[in-house]
This record gives structure tokens, sequence and C-alpha cells, in this order.
């Protein structure tokens, strides 16, 4: 009799023990992993784009392309040269995008939407820009500027410059300035740039 | 550095130096057996105790003991085991002596509640060994496991930021170091720096850590050390009993919940049970002169185990749960190296914020579930046969702060998840001595699983390995003799997604460890052990296919698929110096590693959209690990101690004749400890004083880091405790001040170095009530 009982606490012991064991959680490693490496990677970016239009005649007249179709990978990005006509003002609108996403992930449309934690800035080396200018800004009062739209002045031709484009961003309860040190980079290119007459 | 040679030509000359002293001639020998007054059957965890030479032993699993090395003449022997009354007798010593049948009986007035039922044996004597229990476990609850074990010599913490922490053993952490918990090998995502052991250290009452290639008796990757977290006993005694912790700091206003039930059902039911729990919440670190934005943290523990004991059998079933959120200090978010240099060059943080408990992104959540099973069955001719069986689940999600401000403000999704499953089963047979040989062979079996989601960091996989070990020990009268011997194998399948096709990639991995050791008892107080073991480490998952940015490193990391697996050889030689006054362990040890793996930085960067950022790939070297650790307690008076504690580690590639990175620098703590003999009603009261000094790191590859090591500090602790009765109502309180003088300063171990100073001044409120709600008389 004693003995019975003792099995009968022991089957339950065991019982007891199994019963921790929870299942079916998803942890099959054969099962398919998300599509590419990169695409997990919501900071992603793998194109810029930059359309000039001709502040004299208003018509689309060059669209310039930067791209990294690796993300992170070793490949160095891969750009377009920037060629301008002499002593000319250009209308110059960014889009970015992250092509490994599905549907395509239009970035700029996301930095439009939060315009007031964005500012890009934009330097030359060389002497083949004259002159840039923000065109667009944010919603504070006052407005500071974004810097997805701006105007282009080209110099005179010669010799090549180089094109940069620094995007800060500013999160985490840090105030946005206009200083392109502050904030975390988001984006940091070069375009080469040339001039023709 | 004049500190640094000292120290080391300290433990050169002290080792020696007594091995060569002459032993006296004590030799004879006391054995016999103890029984189960209530049972019959062999007593097992029984101590006895000589009290002439403060020397003892505990009996195995068929009660049997054995006490060598005793010099002649009239002893005095205790026998004891909590829930029993000892028993005390005296023998005439003039050789070797065999008692038969000594038994013990239950105690009926018993006063105190028992939580604890003895000691086991240590499985490999000849390791070096350090633990933390009682009152000196006491003194680190609330801090995380990392952060306590920091307590101990040779131990030292890997940290980013406040609230993560890994163990850091003679200068190796992550996969190097193993952690044991509940016997089961603690299977996260390890190899991480900032991925702490998510384990409630609550649940233990007792901490250690093995200083050495303890490979064959844990397994590949065992090759600093171990970390052994094993939860209490189960009480062996009819009755419910509790403990209650409460733990209040003021740097980041922690508080920390932990409370405890166990018991005995009666005779009607022959189970101990067993539920825990722990809660903690912190919100942000205060440095000298400011908060650390988002550097909270919220955990939630609990664990239950339920026992079966019987003469011939036993069994155990243990679950846990731990599940953490934590912010990570906003100020290390950064974009890129030239962000990584603005902060290195700024003296503050350039996020500023006030206290708060909110946790935002980025931030981790961790889950991990355990069970184990433990079976024992004693089988009277062949030995004690125990079954372990475990199952693990780790759960890490990761928060990244985001482009997008919007989904940024939404704590759902997470960026990186990674999912790993693992199952295990051990059997091992402890057999019955031989002669004087005892030992235990065993069988191991591990299967793996994990899968990924987000952002890419390491690729899923499957993984399954075998292992079988034989170790025994000879017993020589003043020397114990051990050796050990170990196979394991190890098969790897990577599922590698290129492009979306995904690649089963196969890996196959297998070695042999190896361990001999020595115990040799100079003399009654002086006790000698040296081990030397080889143990061997696969490649991990994130070493051979690690390919992404890691954010807060602004570095890339690539990593190689055609590894090797590592090869360590690894020497401790110690020395213990029990008298009255003084108590000491000092420790020298040599650590040699084939194909050391560590992230080599490549001389260009890499080029992205998001800007450029230096990348590091796995690289295979050797690498060489030698230093020593030192504890020292010393009786001055009957109130006044004074302790020393110390480590030392020096480590070079020698493949490329230089330094390695993030190695710990000297550190050393003397502290001195005043207990008032003259207060009878608060009774274990003390006051202490400790300065802990870390001195500066000097020893570091050129041009591999951002800045330079921080330069070297002292803190000040001071600290008072006091256990006081209300009524028979016992109340333990220890209150302790961390950084005294709120100094600023930062550490070298700390991966947020470049970003923020160390926590400020901190006072912290420890009370333990243990509770007895009912026992049997």
């Amino acid at each position: 009799m004693k003995q019975t009982k003792h099995i009968i606490f022991l089957l339950a012991f065991v019982a007891i023990s199994i019963s921790g064991c929870k299942k079916n959680k998803a942890t099959d490693p054969t099962a398919e992993q998300p599509v590419n490496p990169g695409a997990g990677d919501e900071e992603n970016i793998t194109r810029i784009q930059l359309q000039f239009i001709d502040s004299a005649n208003n018509t689309i007249s060059k669209t310039f392309t930067l791209r990294d179709t690796d993300g992170q990978g070793k490949n160095p990005p891969v750009a377009d040269t920037i060629k301008l006509e002499v002593n000319k003002t250009y209308f110059v609108s960014q889009s970015i995008y992250d092509d490994t996403k599905t549907p395509l992930s239009v970035v700029s449309d996301e930095i439009r939407k939060e315009a007031n934690f964005h500012r890009f800035h934009y330097s030359i080396k060389g002497s083949l820009i004259a002159q840039t200018i923000i065109t667009d800004y944010d919603t504070r009062s006052p407005a500071q500027p974004l810097g997805l739209e701006f105007k282009i002045k080209s110099g005179n031709a010669g010799g090549n410059s180089i094109f940069n484009i620094n995007l800060r961003h500013f999160s985490n309860g840090i105030e946005k300035t206009a200083n392109p040190a502050d904030g975390e980079q988001d984006i940091l290119v070069d375009f080469p740039v040339r001039v023709n007459n | 550095m004049k500190f640094c040679f000292l120290f080391f030509l300290f433990n050169l000359i002290l080792v020696p130096g007594v091995l060569f002293a002459q032993p006296d001639s004590c030799n004879a020998v006391l054995k016999g057996n103890v029984l189960d007054g209530e049972t019959g059957k062999p007593f097992q965890y029984a101590s006895v105790f000589i009290k002439e030479f403060q020397k003892g032993a505990s009996t195995d699993s068929n009660g049997f003991f054995q006490i060598n090395n005793l010099c002649q003449g009239k002893v005095t022997v205790v026998y004891s085991a909590l829930g029993y009354k000892s028993f005390t007798t005296s023998y005439k010593l003039n050789s070797d002596i065999r008692i038969d049948q000594i038994i013990l009986h239950t105690d009926t007035c018993q006063l105190e509640s028992v939580t604890v039922y003895g000691k086991k044996a240590e499985e490999i004597g000849s390791f070096t060994r350090a633990s933390l229990t009682g009152k000196e476990l006491d003194r680190t609850r609330g801090l995380s496991l990392g952060d306590a074990l920091k307590e101990l010599p040779g131990v030292t913490t890997l940290k980013t930021g406040n609230s993560i922490s890994k163990p850091v053993i003679h200068g190796l952490h992550s996969n190097r170091v193993l952690v044991l918990n509940a016997g089961l090998r603690q299977e996260g995502q390890q190899w991480g720096n900032e991925h702490a052991p998510e384990i409630d250290p609550f649940v233990s009452d007792k901490m250690t850590v093995v200083k050495g290639a303890a490979g064959v008796r844990y397994g590949s990757d065992a090759i600093a050390g171990v970390v052994i977290v094993e939860p209490r006993n189960l009480p062996l005694k009819t009755g419910i009993n509790g403990e209650m912790n409460l733990v209040g700091m003021s740097n980041n206003r922690q508080g920390t919940v932990s409370g405890l039930l166990e018991g005995k059902f009666g005779k009607w039911l022959p189970l101990m049970w067993r539920l825990q729990g722990t809660m903690s919440k912190a919100g942000n670190v205060k440095a000298p002169h400011y908060y650390q934005a988002n550097t909270g943290f919220e955990e939630k523990n609990f664990s239950y185990a339920v026992g079966y004991n019987r003469k011939w059998f036993s069994g155990e079933i243990f679950y846990s749960q731990f599940n953490t959120t934590l912010g990570i200090f906003s100020g290390s978010h950064i974009g890129s190296v030239s962000d990584l240099q603005n902060a290195i060059e700024k003296s503050e943080p350039a996020v500023k914020s006030g206290f708060s408990y909110e946790i935002n992104r980025p931030f981790q959540h961790v889950e991990h579930e355990l069970v184990r099973a433990k079976f024992s069955a004693y089988l009277a001719k062949i030995g004690s046969l125990n079954l372990l069986l475990g199952r693990q689940f780790n759960n890490r999600s990761e928060f990244d702060v985001l482009r997008n401000s919007i989904a940024n403000e939404s704590k759902e999704i997470p960026q990186l998840q990674l999912k790993l499953t693992t199952h295990s089963a051990d059997l091992v047979l402890e057999h019955k001595p031989f002669k004087n040989i005892s030992g235990s062979i065993g069988t191991v079996y591990m299967q793996q699983a994990n899968i990924w989601q987000g952002r890419f960091l390491i690729p899923n996989f499957k993984s399954q390995s075998f292992g079988g070990f034989i170790i025994e020990k000879w017993g020589l009268g003043k020397t114990d003799l051990e050796a050990g011997l170990r196979y394991d194998k190890k098969f790897l399948d990577i599922y590698l997604n290129d492009n979306g096709i995904v690649k089963l990639l196969p890996y196959s991995f297998s070695n042999f460890s190896g361990t001999v050791g020595a115990i040799y008892k100079i003399s009654k107080a002086l006790n000698w052990r040296t081990n030397a073991g080889t143990t061997w480490r696969p490649p991990n998952v994130n070493e051979l296919f690690s390919k992404g940015l890691h954010h807060g490193a602004a570095a890339i990391e690539i990593g190689d698929p055609t590894l090797k697996p590592e090869q360590a050889f690894k020497l401790v030689t110690s020395l213990e110096a029990k008298s009255e006054k003084l108590n000491l362990e000092s420790s020298l040890f040599y650590s040699q590693i084939q194909n050391f793996i560590y992230l080599k930085p490549d001389l260009e960067l890499v080029q992205t959209i998001r800007g450029a950022f230096p990348s590091f790939t796995y690289t295979q070297i050797d690498a060489r690990f030698y230093g020593s650790d030192l504890f020292a307690s010393y009786e001055m008076s009957k109130s006044i101690n004074l302790i020393v504690k110390g480590s030392l580690v020096l480590a070079e590639n020698i493949t490329e004749k230089g330094y390695l990175i993030n190695i710990p620098p000297i550190r050393y703590s003397p502290a001195i400890v005043y207990r008032p003999r003259f207060i009878k009603e608060a009774y274990n009261s003390y006051l202490r004083f400790t300065l802990n000094r870390t001195e500066n790191q000097w020893r570091v590859p050129e041009n591999s880091d951002y800045a330079n090591p921080p330069a070297a500090y002292t803190l000040f602790d001071a600290e008072a405790g006091t256990d006081l009765l209300f009524g028979k109502q016992k109340v333990s309180i220890i209150f302790q001040v961390n950084n005294l003088f709120d100094v600023a300063y930062r550490d070298y171990m700390n991966r947020f170095r470049y970003f923020t100073d160390e926590m400020g001044r901190n006072f912290t409120l420890r009370i333990k009530v243990p509770v007895s709600i009912y026992n049997k008389n």
C-alpha cells in the first residue's frame, strides 16, 4: 500500500515536470527567413536621387543618382557626376529610397513628415558650385530650414569639385540646431561635380 | 605599475616558498560512515568536523567520510547535519581509525528555519574557486549577477552602461566563460558584449566561480572558467518557511523586492517545494554632474521547485523565468564615427535628462525560461546515477532608435529579435569509491535552434552536440590526484539567406578536453592546489557569419566562415592558508589560447550612404594570458579585521606581438572591518570601509580604439550592517554608501566609457527578513 502511494506521487511528480515545458513557439530555423539581410534594417538607404531643374526655363533638365545596393556591405556607394552648365541657378529636389523594402521605402517622404527633427547641410569642396540655399522649412516657429528642396548656383567651368550632403537627425530630446556637427548622422555622401561651358 | 610587479613577485615568491616548507608528521586517517536515524539508510552530506584541527569532511552518497593527515592525539569529532541533532564524541588517534555507523537523529527542538542541507562535494577539487555566500552574498543583493561576482578576486565585469554587466574571469568573458544555471549551461545569446546573463541572483544562496579550464566537466567554452549559480536546496524538514529581501538604492532610485516561500509537506505527501519571485525597477543613473538619459530597467523574475526525496531515489523540478527590459543610454546612440568623436570630445553627453523611470528607445527586452528536471538514483553496489534534463528558451528583442519619430514612439516592434531554444540531457554516474579512487563518468547531449527576425545579425542555425567524460580522483594521504578526459562533437547547420535563397552550410567540430590536478595538504593550515587543463571552443555563429553595423559601437563587424576552433591551455596554482588569524588565498595563472578569435580592426573605412564606418573582421591569433589573484583577511584583534583583494591580468597577442584590447586593468581593494563586541542585542554588527583602486590600462594595442583608456581612479565605500532581533523575529540590515566622495570617473571595462562618467554616490539599504510560518515539532 505504502509503495503504491509513493508510485502515485512519483507519477504526479513526473507529470508536473512535463507540464513545465511550454511548446508551440515558432522555433524552426529551416523556416523562411526575412528576404534580404539588409531588408530588416529600417535605417537602410540604398539610393539618393537629385533632380535638377533649370530655373530659367523650368523644365526637368537632369537627374543624378547615388547607389549603394549592398547597404553596409564592403562595396562603396557609386555616384553619378553632377554635370552643370556655367553660372546657372537650379532648383534641386532630393529623393531618398531604400530599394530593399517591398513596397519601396521612400525615406525622403519620411524625412519630410519629420521635418522638425531633421536638417540637411550642403558643402562644396572646390569652386564649381558658388552657392546653395535651402528653400523648404519645418513647421517650427520660427521655422528652420529642412533641405530636401534647395537652390544651387553653379560657378565657372574648370577642375573638379565634390558636393557633400550631410543629414543630421535630432531625437532623444536633442534640440534641433543649425550646427552641422549636432545631432546624429543619418546621411553623409559625396557627389563629384563638373561644370561645362 | 610598480604595484603590478610587486604583486606578481609576491605570489611568485610565496607559492614556491611554501612548497619547500617542511610539512609536519601528521598522517593519521579517520574514516567511517553515518546513518540516518529516521530511515536507517546511509546519510549523505552529513558533516564530520574535528575541533582540534578545524578540519572536516562531508559524507558521500553511501554515508562514508574520510579525513586525512591528522596528527596523533585526542580528537573531538562533531557529526552534524541541518535538521538533525549534532553528535559529539572523542577518539584517541594513534594511527588510522575507522568508525562504523554513527547515527544522526532528527532535531525536534529546532529554532531557526532551515533552508540549506549541506554541501555537495566538489567535482574537481584541484580547481581554484571562489564563492559568494552568506553575508558576502547578502552585501550584493539587488545587483546583477555580473556586478555581484565582481566581489570575488580574479573576477571583473564588462559593462555596457550601467544596466548590462557580464562577468569576466581572468580577462575573458562571453563565450569563454561558461555560466551554469541550475546545472544547465546557460544558453542565451551570450556571445554579445551587451548581452548580460539572464539570471536572477536571488534564486541562489551560493554563487561560485571556478577559475580554470574546466571543459572536462562542463563542456567546451569553459576556457577561462565557470560561473556556477545553483538554486537553494529544498528543505528536508516538514514545515513552511520563507525569506523576504528588500533593496533600495538612492542614485537610480532602484527598488527591489524578492521573496521566497518553501516547505515540505508532512508524511502524507512526501514533496518539498519552493516559490520564489523578484521584482526590480530602476530609473536614470546619476553620474556626479548629470543624469544618464534612458538608463532605467525593469525586471520581473520568478521560479518554482518541487522535490521528491526517498532513500533510493530523489527528483527535483526547477522552473525559472527571467524577464528584463533595460534602457540603453541615449547618449551612446550615434550615427557615425564623427558623431562618436564629437561625443568623446565633449565632457558631457549631448542628451540632457533629469530623473525618470521611463524607458525609451534604444532598449532591450529579454526573456529567459529554464526548466530543469534532476533525478538521482542511489544504487547500492554502483553509486549514484544522476539524470539532468533541461530546456531553455531565450527570446531577445532589441528596439533601436528609428529615423521615423512616429515609429520611434512605439515600443511594440523590435528591430532585432533572436529566439534560441535549447534542449539538453546529462547522465552522470558518481561511482562508489573503489579503494581510494572516486570519480564520475558521464555523457551529455545538447540540441539548439536559433531564429532571427528584423535586422540581420546572425543567421538561423540548428546544432547538436554529444560528449562523454570521465573524472577520477586518487586519495593518497596528504595528496589527492585528479585526472579527467572528455570528448565532444558538435554539428552546426547554418541556414544562411543569400539574396532570398536559403543555403544550408553544415559545420562539424570535435575535440578532446583534459585535466590533471593535485591538492597537496602541506599542513593543517596550508593547502596547495594546482590544475592544468585543456579545453576548446568551436567558433560561434556570430564569429562565423556576423555582418552588419553595430550602433553604439559605430562599427561594422564581419564574420569569417573559415574560422577554426580555439584551443586553450590553462594552468592555475593556488595556495590557501587558514589559521586562526589569517585567511589567505593566493593564485597564479597562465593560459595560452591557440586560434584565439578576436575582432581585428580593418584599415579601410566602409563607405555607406549613412557615412563611413570602421570595419572589424573576426581573426585568429595566438594569445597568452597570465596574472595573479589575491585574497587575504587578517584579524588584527577580536574586533578589527583587515581584508585585501587584488587581481592582475596581463594579456598578449603572440602572433602580432602586441597587447589585446578590453583587458581589465589592475585592481585592488583593501578594506577594514570593525565589529563592536560589546553590543549584545545587535549581534553580527559591523562597520566596513573599503578603498577600491583601479589602475590605468596602458597595455593596449595601438590604433585600435577611439579614445585612450580612462585614467586610474580611487573610490571609497562605507558600510554598516547588523542583525536585529524583534522578539523572535530576526532582521538583517545592511547600509552601504558606494562612491562616498561622488568621484567622476570612467572605467575601461565599460563600453560606454566614451560617452559618460560612471554612477556617482549611491546609498543602498538592504533588509532581509527570514520568515517562519510553520514548523513541525
